[in-house]
């Protein structure tokens, strides 16, 4: 084979690659997403407070770790952020939005988990597919929502509320925001109550 | 030789099937986007936007602020969200094309905004600081913007004339997901609103 031939053949090949490596993270596409229609907003009863202990926990996380509430303990702040189901409308467009402020959680020594009643492999295959995120994520599965329980947000359909809590050092909840499981929450409150948790 | 040809005709399909561009949004189930030649019902605009910016768009101190009122005979207004992470991509790309419409002397007739569809004003705000974003954004927090717009997916862009005298909003182009270039969707803007002939 000629030089010249050969130059144009690797040339080629380059572009290809370059053109076939993502260059930001996707979204979704939608023919994946399943909508669950319109839901009862909130389908559960709480079984905690602002002020009581966080309920001690150990769940095992995509990466093939785990995350325990003692990890926490006397050095971070933590925020559990439930979603109800992977592959859903709502939830698949609440994380990415996470993506782009990961320098809040750190300017207030808080830690993000994200956590659903879907398993591990589940969980691990809709995140990649939203391409990545910075933060844990967690499978309360088996026992099937088990700390979503303890919490009192396990929905009579077994999935978990859409839910933030946020938790001291001393592993006190200090806000919580169960939401309309049809809605996004609104970043603002949760990073207030960050700010303040921080002064 | 034969086979080299093959080989290369082979390279080159690939080539050409690799630079298909795929739709880069976060579409809607329920989206249905106003067609080009129709009227824009007026939306009211509401977030937090600097004096600067007010006074770029013409716009009094106090919110919420008319659609048709913003000084200009053509506006790009497009839909994005905090948490879509198209928009998330695109964000220097619209900061590229605020420039180029300032830099070729179009600033005063054409004008580009962002509405932060199902986003409160801290998330807008989030957007705007992380991407310095060199455009006013608005934000829809409640999603009644984005009911009189079509429900759209994000991001989507909307070339719009407005009628000084009459302040209709018409429709003159529209596009879901990014832009292939600033310069291209500059260009195609331009064509579509008539701008300048």
């Amino acid at each position: 084979m000629k030089p010249t031939v050969r130059s144009l053949i690797l040339a080629a090949l380059l572009v290809l690659t370059a053109s076939a490596a993502p260059a930001q993270p996707p979204a979704i596409p939608k023919d994946r997403i399943y909508d669950m229609g319109t839901l009862k907003p909130v389908d559960s009863s709480l079984k905690v407070s602002v002020g009581d202990p966080a309920p001690d926990f150990s769940l095992p996380t995509i990466d093939g770790g785990s995350v325990s509430l003692k990890d926490f303990l006397g050095k971070k702040n933590l925020v559990l952020s439930f979603i109800p189901a992977a592959w859903t409308p709502v939830c698949s467009g609440q994380w990415p939005g996470y993506n782009i402020v990961q320098d809040m959680f750190e300017a207030t020594n808080t830690h993000l988990v994200g956590v659903s009643v879907d398993n591990v492999p589940t969980l691990h295959a809709w995140v990649q597919e939203m391409g990545g995120l910075w933060f844990p994520v967690a499978s309360d599965f088996h026992p099937h929502g088990e700390l979503a329980g303890k919490l009192g947000i396990l929905r009579s359909s077994g999935e978990a509320e859409r839910a933030l809590f946020l938790i001291d050092t001393q592993g006190i909840i200090r806000y919580i925001d169960v939401h309309d499981i049809n809605t996004r929450p609104d970043l603002g409150p949760l990073i207030k109550a960050m700010r303040q948790l921080k002064k | 030789m034969r086979q080299l040809r093959v080989i290369l005709f082979s390279l080159a399909l690939a080539l050409c099937a690799g630079s298909a561009p795929a739709m880069e949004a976060t579409d809607s189930p329920s989206s249905h986007p106003l067609t080009p030649g129709s009227i824009m019902p007026e939306l009211f605009l509401k977030g937090t936007v600097s004096a600067e910016h007010r006074d770029h768009l013409g716009l009094g101190p106090e919110a919420p602020w008319l659609m048709s009122q913003i000084k200009a005979k053509t506006v790009i207004l497009v839909a994005f969200s905090m948490y879509c992470p198209h928009c998330q991509a695109e964000a220097p790309a619209l900061n590229e094309l605020d420039a180029l419409i300032t830099s070729r002397g179009l600033d005063q007739e054409l004008k580009l905004i962002g509405i932060g569809i199902g986003n409160s004003d801290f998330e807008v705000d989030v957007f705007r600081e992380k991407y310095a974003v060199t455009y006013p954004l608005f934000s829809d927090p409640d999603y009644v913007i984005n009911k009189c717009i079509g429900e759209v997916g994000t991001p989507f862009f909307y070339v719009l004339n407005i009628d000084g005298t009459s302040g209709e909003i018409r429709v003159v182009d529209a596009l879901l997901g990014r832009m292939e270039s600033p310069q291209l969707f500059l260009d195609r803007a331009l064509k579509a609103s008539k701008l300048g002939r």
